[in-house]
């Protein structure tokens, strides 16, 4: 055999491609974010003529360029841990994938490019001439980022939903590709905003000065706003997502919602709740002092416990029939509690309508059109930048378990590309050599 | 549940070919690397000559910050090369990955400690510097360390495809015979196009400006990137025959495709650069000096006429290996003299004809360098791995298939 043995046992390289992809992932959905995020802040900055919003703009170009140095680092890290531990499966998917595979190369070539050229020549773009062809090279590298997402979600949903390789738009549009793709936008946005927000309220804390600290609370709660408004259409897209995987393949949906990886559906079903809570929570911190007849002081403390109950019921797993009394709910033979239907659809509406109202009270306090625009949010001076940190985490921690997620509803039926090439085909790689010996006494 | 063949054909790369689109990405991706590579050994060497010079510190970041820009677009082009390489020719990539799987894995941590400790160097200069000078160059030396062994491990999976040592343990193989001369005289090669590049950038800057204020900052620029390019030039020599012995000793098949056979003008090519490197970088130190050291007529006829003799007898190497080291031992004197008559502050060049030279000298670097990388990839054909793979088992179907029939 040309492919010498690595002589392992399979799951190290379950563990470190899985690793190296969540890493990389995670990365390289923060750039697709971040890149839309920052030169959007920017376009709005200069056309409203609001120097705060170049600042921010600035700071997000910078995280980006740091996160494009990362994410090419991980890049090259997965395409060699790929080719080390699953080299068939690489080498297969890879050649029915040749073609977008070079393209989304090229896209994130032009991301890199545009994304250095916009944030080193910041300072040149100082007129107003220069300042459209900056914006335009901001838009170019987000540009690029997006179909660069575009292309790898085609690769990533082939593996869950492959069709014959001779026909090249059945390959690219496969059954869950723009699920997956809408589902991944939205999703970018959500963790990016949260993310970005952690930093400014990381930054708001360490700030000294009244203008920083100023600066940073109002950008904190700019990004938030962007990432909760995301976070909140998330569910109606995962809801397709789901529905389109559970009639193509009906055996990983099985796995996800009521078969043995349907913990990590509730682990996320209570990442995504306690998101919606502390967002809410946050709201209300920052909406403290508004005046005393608002209807915002009435509805933020009601909708905070209303999105608490709803969170408890979209979370609970249907396991609780193990807890002693409890079967008496979970095993009713209509509705019972811990499945979807219908109060877990019943919660995360109610999750998603009081998170909207709760989100639509802080835009209108955020408006350009409010006087408290120019202050911004005065209130919670050390709790609400540390919500924010606390909800960046949960964003963290709900990508990650997104995507294992995914991986795991192929993985756990055995497949590397669902119904057609499995672990098996792998596993004459990870076996020792033969025993030589052994061989010499039996001839 | 659709059920299906994945089995594809062999992808053929139109109009280029497999082997040169492959070619075309290698060979924009090392132009970026040795840059980079180049630029990252002499930033924290220059820092740390700072107080001979203050100059040094303001090049060494500008050498960092074109490290840093180009850092992604690199990497990018990187990726490129891996995934053409995956595509057009997976049983050689499979194969050499799996070769090196362990030194790889040690290579991706140095990769990631270098990305840890460039960023924060150049991101955090002035606040690292004014803290701690000494920590601040540390970190610059950890990055240059690190990128040094990724590249040694990245070397040893390239010698191993010309002469493969595939009998021993997987880190012995890293000890191929043409692994360490391959590394010193790449180290060297990365020093002589990161030197001139330099010096080209430096020209251009001062052709440019005209006599406004950064010009005496230019003129050191000029002077220490040549300086790096003709010192590093004249080691080259001695370098590459090490190199080029190995290569002889062990495999004198592809040392005699290369001097004998259809990639014969390669040579012919890359000592035509050599020769007028040396040639160049003589008459681009005589253009930094106010008065030249009288025999300079007698001396540049005596240069061009050994880098004549290198060119002719490339293929000869008896005849050639000597004249090449005289050539570099004229250097070496030349050197010697512009020493003792170069003033310590730099004076007034002729500003376009230093920015002519300067440039000149980069491209010919540059082509220098893609020729010899060239030179190496073209000495193992019709293998991809000598000996191990050739190009017709790339050629059969289906991919996955022949990594386990092979």
């Amino acid at each position: 055999m040309l492919l010498e043995s690595l002589q392992l046992p399979m799951v190290y390289g379950k563990v470190a491609i899985a690793t190296i992809a969540l890493i990389h992932t995670l990365f390289a959905t923060f750039i697709v974010g971040s890149s839309l995020i920052g030169v959007a802040t920017e376009t709005v900055g200069w056309w409203a003529n609001r120097p705060r919003y170049d600042r921010l703009a600035r700071m997000i170009a910078f995280t980006l360029i740091l996160t494009t140095a990362t994410v090419s680092f991980f890049g090259v890290t997965l395409i060699f841990v790929l080719n080390i531990f699953w080299p068939h499966f690489w080498s297969t998917v890879f050649r029915i994938m040749f073609w977008p595979l070079l393209l989304e190369a090229a896209f994130f070539l032009g991301e890199a490019v545009f994304a250095y050229a916009w944030f080193y020549s910041w300072d040149w773009a100082a007129g107003a001439r220069r300042k459209r062809l900056h914006l335009l090279m901001g838009w170019l590298a987000a540009g690029s980022a997006l179909a660069a997402m575009m292309v790898i979600d085609m690769v990533a949903s082939y593996m869950l939903t492959p069709r014959p390789p001779d026909v090249l738009w059945e390959r690219l549009f496969n059954p869950t590709m723009i699920h997956l793709h809408l589902h991944r936008w939205f999703g970018n946005l959500t963790w990016t905003g949260f993310g970005l927000a952690a930093l400014c309220a990381i930054a708001f804390l360490r700030a000294e000065g009244e203008d920083d600290k100023r600066h940073y609370r109002w950008a904190g709660g700019f990004c938030f706003r962007i990432g909760f408004g995301a976070l909140l259409i998330m569910p109606i897209i995962g809801y397709e997502y789901l529905l389109r995987v559970r009639y193509e393949q009906p055996q990983a949906f099985h796995t996800l919602m009521l078969g043995p990886r349907s913990w990590l559906f509730d682990l996320v079903a209570l990442l995504y709740s306690l998101m919606i809570i502390l967002g809410s929570v946050y709201i209300a911190r920052v909406l403290k002092d508004v005046p005393a007849g608002s209807s915002s002081r009435i509805f933020l403390p009601v909708s905070i416990i209303v999105v608490i109950v709803a969170g408890a019921i979209f979370s609970m797993p249907y396991h609780l029939q193990h807890i002693p009394l409890m079967s008496w709910w979970t095993e009713a033979m209509i509705n019972p509690w811990g499945k979807m239907q219908p109060f877990k659809y019943f919660a995360i509406a109610f999750l998603i309508l009081f998170g909207l109202v709760n989100w639509m009270y802080l835009t209108r306090h955020f408006s350009i059109l409010s006087p408290s625009h120019t202050e911004g949010p005065r209130t919670g001076q050390r709790s609400a930048p540390v919500l924010l940190i606390g909800l960046s985490l949960c964003a963290v921690l709900s990508m990650l378990t997104m995507g294992w997620v995914r991986e795991t509803a192929r993985a756990w039926n055995g497949y590397l590309i669902y119904g057609v090439m499995s672990f098996d085909d792998e596993a004459s790689h990870y076996l020792p050599p033969p025993d030589r010996s052994a061989g010499a006494a039996d001839e | 549940m659709p059920v299906f063949d994945l089995d594809v054909d062999a992808i053929s790369f139109p109009l280029l070919g497999n082997s040169l689109i492959i070619g075309v990405f290698s060979l924009l991706h090392i132009a970026f690397a040795a840059l980079a590579v180049g630029f990252m050994i002499l930033a924290p060497l220059l820092e740390t000559a700072d107080r001979l010079n203050p100059f040094y510190e303001q090049i060494s970041r500008s050498l960092t910050r074109f490290t840093v820009i180009t850092y992604s677009v690199s990497t990018v082009l990187a990726v490129f090369m891996v995934e053409l390489s995956i595509g057009l020719f997976p049983v050689t990539t499979m194969w050499i990955w799996n070769q090196f799987r362990w030194p790889i894995l040690v290579a991706i941590a140095a990769f990631l400690m270098q990305l840890a400790a460039l960023y924060p160097y150049y991101h955090y200069w002035d606040a690292l510097r004014q803290h701690n000078r000494r920590t601040h160059i540390l970190l610059g030396f950890s990055a240059a360390l690190f990128i040094l062994i990724w590249v040694a491990v990245l070397d040893g999976m390239g010698s191993t495809m010309l002469t493969p040592d595939t009998d021993g343990p997987i880190w012995g193989r890293l000890l191929n015979p043409t692994w360490i001369p391959l590394i010193i005289h790449r180290f060297f090669g990365n020093l002589v196009l990161a030197g001139f590049v330099m010096a080209a950038y430096a020209g251009w800057r001062l052709s440019k400006s005209g006599g406004a204020g950064d010009d005496l900052y230019y003129l050191h620029f000029l002077r220490i990137g040549t300086l790096i390019g003709v010192v590093a030039l004249i080691l080259q020599p001695m370098t590459g025959f090490l190199y080029a012995v190995q290569i002889e000793q062990t495999a004198p098949r592809a040392y005699a495709q290369l001097t004998d056979g259809p990639y014969q003008p390669l040579l012919y090519l890359q000592f035509g650069l050599v020769g007028g490197l040396f040639v160049g970088g003589f008459i681009l130190l005589r253009s930094m000096l106010d008065t030249p050291p009288a025999p300079t007529r007698g001396f540049l006829t005596a240069l061009i006429l050994s880098a004549l003799v290198t060119i002719f007898f490339a293929s000869d190497p008896p005849v050639r290996r000597p004249v090449t080291l005289l050539l570099a031992g004229l250097m070496v004197w030349s050197l010697y003299q512009w020493r003792a008559a170069v003033s310590r502050i730099p004076t007034e060049v002729n500003r376009p004809m230093v920015c002519r030279m300067a440039l000149s000298m980069a491209a010919a670097a540059l082509l220098m360098y893609w020729t010899m990388g060239t030179i190496r990839e073209t000495a193992r054909r019709p293998d991809t791995v000598r000996g191990v793979i050739s190009l017709q088992d790339e050629a059969r179907t289906p991919a996955a298939d022949r990594l386990s029939q092979k």
